[in-house]
């Protein structure tokens, strides 16, 4: 080994060796360099070039569907812009030192004694404090303007989040979907976002907001969609097994194609099988090859009319479906777990929409 | 002064103290160096089982589809995130603190050996409870357990693995109390003559910050613990709205202790480098000061700033905004640490071994999880990635790329102490490489998968996704294999390695100046120190910190 320094030292001269703060001379010698300035100069020049070319051209975000998202994603590339320049100052000093000043073979001895310097530790303190200080200012000026593009108001859609589907209800209009929401362009839409069971966070990346449905309280997204188009909502809580597949969509269109679906929905007569089991969120967990659902939470309900039959002694393949439904830990199918299926698809279905529901089921032979 | 008069192990029952044979690192064994070894090994098997773990996500997520069943994949993303946190960064990081301060600051052992060997077989208890849960039905509703789906029962019983998972918890965080009283009053009260508080190694400043935390945090995380395990099996009410309680509750007594815990995780890392870097770089510390006043800076702070993970609850708006602050400013201190060890490298004579390969790793990873963090305090960014890959990327740039970078350097660099024996060093870079590689490749582009729209915590996702998840896998299982040659190096070393000199690093720091490994208790002769730990580049070489009592 390069070193052996066994031997102990007595203890002599305690003092001997006053700490050492460099100034600039002795930093500048460090570096062998007669004058390190305009080199500096240049780097901190390039770095400051990287920085702003980052913040101008990344583009990491979806397509922005809201004026304050475009406001978020220029927040988040400047401040990409300064971690880049950050980034390369100290990626490329850690590169440039691990070659210029590596020990060749057979080298002994140390670099300088230099134990600090107070001038820079104060720069490296004021700047990343007063950089600090800016970002904190915008984004204090960004979220102000998120609070104010949309302050309540405009129309309001109720959210509910449950294991594990999206429902909206629009009260102005009556209209209640599940996983769809549709939204006019340029208008103020206030979502209103409660959960029935756990916590759900409804997010819709294209517009750079997510808001928590927490049970027991109500909170708000308010906000103006400007992009026509079909975006992504996705559930960002983890709440349970299906947490993966509560995926919705939302749905931004000119105002009056957005009235011509309201009139819709409202006109729409009663729906059939495969309508309501895709409105109450059954392919989130269950199989059921017919209407395409490959949920693998829940039991398989492929073939579910010819077996349903044996499945409960006593019961009738009808009434254990129907059970089954409104009731789902009366009889939990070997291998799953009970309380995970939603036990209120008894009063937020209609009698018709059950009946419906139970003959298609008992149909899957 | 005698070489040391009571220097034999002694055995009373099953407790012990110090080791003779391999028995001895089995039982109650209240000496400091078994028990860091102790604690070591076995939070680095924890390591092991946390990593297959990881695999198994990565192998899920491979396909935008579902591959294992979804309550399964929930309980693996859990057990993964509880035990690399409870059971492998946190106490790893203590298993230093154990071997390593009583060393530092000149004493014979620990100020409590007892509570010190208690602490690890807590730990030891602990994490076979959470383990054990697999066996019950494990928990599956993430590290953070957020009620009220914490609170559901899946497997139709209270007594399953969520339940086990929090007394497991609740014992844990006792071990940590117990080896934070440990490392605090040892600090102050088992100095050897001439250890001034500017001459103590900036490890034991790290140490002082992040016991401070771990006491003062800890008992509101076993507290809230508690409360969850009562609601689960008694049917009291703390956190379920349905019979009153406050899921939001949960989340700010949860994060009162997890967000100083990163600061718990990162601290002592940050520590185990700063004294990597100044030995391996051959120039004193920069800015030593700056560096231990800065440590006590993050923990301050750290206590400041637990409501940016709940930016997206509803929290009060002027709320938001003093968290933001508050977390931004964390990255001032955060800086002065960068940029000091910047400086202590600069115009050094660099010996790129492989502890100084980790240790410069160590910088240069974590400089990117800092980066994004500030990103992710600003309120309106963390509206779109909270809870996204994004968060995944960032969370793992500071404790991969910082913590468990920070905790190999420390284990190449300590090894010859530790075991007496090197390490291979041509090994090491390999592993080096290879472990820089498979983590860059797994979690960097994360970032984008974040930031376009993926959350975290699922198991399937939307197919324009895959392709950069298939790069993050194949990163994730070079990682895997990174972790063989360290396994076979660290193995065969030392069964068979070089023997290790007293100080193969030319070290000034108390530890170096002792046999390797050291004797009983701890030094041969009583050390009194006369300097700075960092004093290199005086023209003579590197002088060791220590100097002999008078009169011998």
């Amino acid at each position: 080994m390069g070193f052996n320094y066994s031997g102990i030292m007595t203890n002599q001269e305690p003092s001997r060796r006053p700490r050492v703060i460099a100034d600039s001379e002795q930093l500048a010698k460090v570096t062998r360099h007669r004058s390190a300035g305009p080199g500096a100069a240049l780097f901190a020049l390039g770095l400051i070039a990287v920085g702003v070319a980052v913040a101008v051209f990344a583009k990491l975000t979806p397509v922005a569907a809201s004026n304050t998202a475009a406001q978020v994603d220029l927040l988040f590339n400047t401040m990409l812009g300064i971690a880049a320049a950050i980034f390369l100052l100290v990626e490329s000093s850690l590169i440039y030192f691990a070659f210029r000043y590596r020990r060749k073979a057979g080298e002994m001895g140390d670099g300088r004694p230099i134990h600090g310097s107070n001038r820079l530790e104060i720069a490296w303190t004021i700047m990343p404090a007063l950089i600090v200080l800016w970002l904190g200012t915008y984004s204090y000026q960004i979220l102000t303007n998120i609070r104010q593009a949309a302050p309540g108001g405009g129309m309001t859609v109720e959210v509910t989040g449950r294991q594990f589907q999206w429902e909206f209800f629009y009260p102005a209009y009556n209209v209640r979907t599940v996983n769809d929401l549709r939204l006019p362009r340029g208008e103020a839409v206030s979502l209103k976002i409660v959960a029935t069971d756990v916590l759900h966070s409804l997010w819709v990346p294209a517009l750079r907001i997510k808001q928590d449905a927490v049970p027991g309280r109500q909170n708000a997204m308010n906000f103006i969609a400007e992009a026509n188009g079909v975006f992504p909502i996705r559930c960002a809580e983890l709440c349970g097994a299906g947490h993966s597949r509560m995926i919705g969509s939302v749905t931004i269109q000119e105002a009056a194609d957005f009235q011509v679906w309201v009139a819709e929905q409202q006109a729409k007569p009663a729906a059939d099988a495969p309508t309501l089991i895709t409105q109450y969120g059954c392919p989130a967990c269950h199989t059921l090859t017919a209407v395409g659902a490959a949920g693998l939470v829940g039991p398989n309900l492929d073939g579910l009319g010819a077996r349903a039959g044996e499945a409960v002694e006593g019961l009738s393949a009808e009434d254990y479906i129907r059970q089954s439904i409104t009731d789902p830990n009366a009889h939990v199918a070997e291998g799953f777990q009970p309380g995970v299926m939603p036990q209120d698809f008894g009063t937020r279905m209609t009698p018709e929409e059950l009946t419906t529901l139970v003959n298609f089921l008992l149909e899957q032979k | 002064m005698s070489e040391n008069t009571h220097a034999a192990p002694t055995r009373r029952g099953i407790v012990r103290h110090g080791a003779i044979t391999w028995q001895d690192y089995f039982v109650f064994n209240t000496d400091h160096k078994v028990i860091g070894i102790q604690y070591l090994v076995t939070t680095f098997i924890f390591f092991l089982v946390g990593g297959l773990l990881a695999l198994f996500i990565r192998y899920e997520l491979l396909t935008p589809a579902e591959t294992f069943d979804p309550a399964a994949y929930n309980s693996l993303f859990t057990v993964h995130g509880s035990i690399m946190i409870f059971l492998w960064v946190i106490p790893g990081l203590a298993g230093f603190g154990n071997y390593l301060i009583p060393l530092m600051v000149g004493a014979d052992d620990m100020a409590f050996p007892r509570l010190n060997a208690l602490s690890y077989w807590m730990l030891m208890v602990g994490g076979c409870v959470i383990v054990s849960g697999y066996f019950v039905g494990a928990a599956s509703s993430g590290w953070t357990a957020y009620p009220p789906l914490s609170l559901q029962s899946p497997y139709g019983r209270a007594f399953d693995g969520q339940t086990l998972w929090a007394i497991g918890v609740i014992i844990l965080g006792f071990s940590s109390m117990f080896g934070a009283i440990n490392f605090l009053v040892t600090i102050a009260f088992m100095r050897a003559p001439g250890m001034t508080p500017g001459r103590l190694p900036l490890f034991c400043w790290a140490m002082i910050a992040t016991s401070t935390m771990v006491i003062g945090a800890t008992p509101v995380l076993a507290g809230a613990m508690i409360a969850l395990t009562l609601e689960r099996t008694l049917g009291m009410t703390f956190f379920g709205p349905a019979t009153g309680g406050d899921p939001i509750l949960w989340q700010h007594l949860f994060w009162f202790y997890s967000h100083p815990a990163v600061y718990i995780m990162i601290l002592p890392a940050m520590g185990l480098i700063s004294e990597v870097l100044p030995v391996m770089g051959r120039k004193p510390v920069f800015g030593y000061k700056a560096i231990a006043a800065s440590s006590m800076a993050i923990a301050f702070f750290g206590y400041l700033v637990w409501g940016h993970h709940m930016f997206t609850t509803g929290l009060n708006p002027w709320l938001q905004t003093s968290f933001m602050v508050a977390s931004m400013t964390i990255a001032v201190p955060t800086g002065i640490k960068i940029f000091n060890w910047l400086g202590t490298i600069w115009g050094g004579k660099l010996d790129l071994k492989t502890p100084m390969l980790f240790a410069m790793g160590f910088v240069g990873l974590f400089v990117i999880g800092g980066l994004s963090g500030v990103t992710l305090a600003a309120v309106p960014i963390d509206l779109h990635v909270h809870d996204s890959y994004y968060v995944v990327a960032h969370l793992h740039y500071v404790l991969f790329g910082g913590a468990v970078t920070g905790l190999y350097a420390g284990l190449y660099f300590w090894f010859p102490k530790i075991t007496g024996r090197m390490l291979d060093d041509r090994l090491g870079k390999l592993h080096f490489w290879l472990n820089f590689i498979g983590f860059n490749l797994t979690f960097f582009p994360q970032h984008w998968l974040g930031l376009m729209g993926m959350p975290r915590r699922i198991a399937s996702y939307a197919p324009e996704f895959q392709s950069v998840n298939i790069l993050s896998s194949v990163g994730a299982f070079l990682l895997g294999i990174s972790v063989l040659p360290f396994l076979y190096n660290a193995i065969t070393s030392w069964i068979k390695g070089p023997k290790a000199a007293d100080n193969p690093w030319g070290a000034m720091s108390l530890e170096w100046q002792t046999s390797s490994p050291p004797p009983l208790h701890n030094f041969h002769r009583p050390p009194v120190v006369t300097h700075g730990p960092y004093d290199y580049g005086h023209g003579t070489g590197p002088q060791p910190q220590e100097a002999l009592a008078a009169g011998d």
